[in-house]
């Protein structure tokens, strides 16, 4: 078919998918008629459209997996999170309930003396007392300070 | 919707990891400062550690008593100073007797902690260079301490 009429055609709303395509083609080439030139524009403005159409029709059908993707680091990193706080929770435990650490884990008594365990009862027994008897004070330091000023000032006089 | 749910998870998660954090604090509060001079110089040579934990304290109204005396060097000085320090800001009664900034003899009633246990720390360093200190718990009263230590010295 002749341009002139595929063109009359195209302006009346006859033409078909087919012959726009033809409109198109015709339109691309370098050497066009004189009196077509004119039209060039709007033939290649349709063609940049229907590029630009069916690079957004690719985008929108590569949506659903790179949502997909996002979907999936956001679930990698609540795993991640709970994880962590999963973990916080077994070392809380742990110092919780951690039986070496108590004040007052003993079962038994002993004592160690020089590097060495005892487990002889009496002899623990003694060592206690002897530690008690290192810890208590008959000075009354109270007494003792204010005589010392007494005493200071019973100098000074 | 779903935004909301996993606001809302988060936010248990945060919750939970508070808690654990809260709990672990807790912990290491209990744990008292003197425990490591226990646990490095109690097996020395040179040292005394005593742990009392059966009948034997029963007698005195105790659950648990545990004593170390040890050469009282600069090291050691140093280490038992800065652990009273620590222990002794959460003391509700002290005496003690400073000299140059350094204690020389300290009596710390702590906290009551589980089952409504009495908490004490003894310390005092003696003439002969050593230095004493002594951890107990139990439903032991102050006075009761008070007259416990004048009977042995009396003795």
């Amino acid at each position: 078919m002749d341009i002139d009429n595929l063109l009359n055609k195209y302006f009346e709303g006859e033409t078909s998918l087919e012959e726009e395509r033809m409109l198109r083609a015709c339109f691309n080439q370098e050497n066009l008629p004189e009196h077509l030139k004119e039209l060039k524009s709007i033939f290649t403005y349709i063609e940049d459209e229907r590029i630009a159409l069916e690079a957004l029709k690719e985008i929108t059908d590569a949506s659903p997996s790179s949502i997909k993707t996002t979907k999936r680091k956001l679930t990698l990193s609540r795993t991640f999170f709970i994880s962590i706080v999963a973990a916080a929770s077994i070392i809380a435990l742990f110092f919780l309930f951690s039986p070496g650490k108590s004040n007052s884990n003993a079962s038994e008594s002993y004592a160690w003396i020089n590097g060495k365990r005892i487990s002889n009862k009496e002899e623990i027994k003694m060592f206690a007392e002897k530690s008690l008897e290192n810890v208590s004070s008959t000075e009354n330091i109270f007494v003792e300070q204010v005589s010392s000023i007494f005493e200071e000032n019973i100098g000074e006089e | 919707m779903r935004k909301t749910k996993e606001t809302s998870c988060y936010k248990k998660c945060i919750a939970l990891l508070v808690m654990c954090l809260i709990a672990s604090a807790t912990f290491a509060q209990k744990q008292l400062a003197i425990n490591k001079i226990f646990e490095k110089y109690g097996k020395q040579k040179g040292s005394t550690m005593v742990v009392l934990s059966d009948d034997v304290i029963k007698t005195y109204r105790l659950d648990f008593y545990k004593s170390i005396t040890l050469p009282y060097d600069k090291k050691r000085s140093e280490e038992i100073q800065q652990s009273l320090e620590v222990d002794k800001k959460q003391a509700k009664k002290i005496k003690e007797v400073i000299s140059n900034g350094i204690i020389y003899s300290g009596y710390y009633q702590l906290p009551t902690e589980n089952k409504l246990k009495n908490r004490y720390i003894l310390f005092k360093i003696s003439d002969n260079a050593t230095a004493t200190l002594i951890y107990m718990e139990g439903d032991i009263e102050s006075e009761e301490i008070v007259n416990l230590l004048f009977m042995k010295k009396k003795k």
